[in-house]
């Protein structure tokens, strides 16, 4: 089934084409939705909200843009949404400068060793949980799904130039909460 | 070229959007600099982790209870 016949299908009330777009996509949003949450209840639950909006809204769906763009879309706002409900407001980047001291730690990062290795991409994946929920998205969709900036600026809606400037802050930020995990780090230009 | 600029266009520098003048620059820079080569190969590094971060997928009993609410939802429009 082409993506054509997948998006006319859902619009046509076919059980076949979710079944089938589900299968699909299913691990995509649940990984994106774990690395913004870092929690598999939540992902869970982004995962569905994701699915039951996209069937929402697929007849508004017109194919100008890839069905991967528009679905990131929807899951990023389920994302955005799971986190204002339990927050109360998004994360800010005052937020973000209140918690980045909490990532120092004496461990130092050596990349040829495997243990380190594994407590690397563990300093990371909690890095990314503490920035600013604005700028974890850019820097997911980057980093995490490897998508161009013009797709990250079509998913966010915004110029390229903003999506490269968001994408290049947030970077900045992660560089900053493990920078004492890098040897010889010293803090900054 | 100063410590702050490469700040600015590090992004443009790592994503291979840069004339390569500029990366000679920069190069050339880190040479000299020992902060700003560290800040760069930090950079550069805690990148390169999360391109490698473990694909997650969801539990076989999440899958079948999220598909179907999902079919269920569409069933009821």
């Amino acid at each position: 089934m082409s993506e054509q016949q997948l998006i006319e299908g859902m619009k046509s009330g076919d059980e076949e084409a979710f079944t089938r777009f589900f299968e699909k996509y299913r691990n995509t949003i649940y990984n994106f939705g774990i690395r913004f949450c870092g929690n598999p209840e939540d992902a869970s639950d982004i995962l569905q909200d994701t699915l039951i909006n996209t069937f929402k809204y697929i007849h508004k769906f017109k194919g100008n843009a890839k069905l991967t763009t528009w679905l990131y879309r929807i899951a990023s706002n389920a994302c955005l949404q799971k986190r204002r409900k339990e927050n109360g407001g998004e994360s800010s980047l005052d937020e973000y400068l209140e918690t980045s001291h909490e990532a120092e730690s004496d461990v130092r990062y050596h990349p040829h060793d495997t243990l380190e290795q594994k407590e690397s991409l563990k300093i990371i994946e909690d890095a990314i949980l503490k920035l600013p929920a604005d700028y974890r998205i850019p820097f997911l969709l980057r980093e995490v799904e490897r998508l161009p900036h013009q797709e990250i600026a079509d998913i966010l809606e915004t110029s390229l130039s903003n999506a490269k400037v968001r994408v290049h802050r947030a970077r900045l930020m992660l560089r900053d909460l493990v920078s004492d995990y890098f040897k010889g780090a010293s803090g900054g230009v | 070229m100063e410590c702050k600029e490469i700040l600015n266009i590090l992004s443009d520098y790592v994503d291979g959007e840069l004339p390569e003048a500029r990366c000679l620059e920069i190069q050339e820079h880190m040479k000299a600099c020992s902060r700003c080569r560290e800040f760069v190969e930090s950079f550069q590094e805690s990148l390169e982790i999360a391109h490698n971060l473990e694909k997650k997928s969801p539990p076989e009993n999440v899958c079948e209870s999220v598909l179907r609410a999902f079919l269920e939802s569409c069933r009821q429009k």
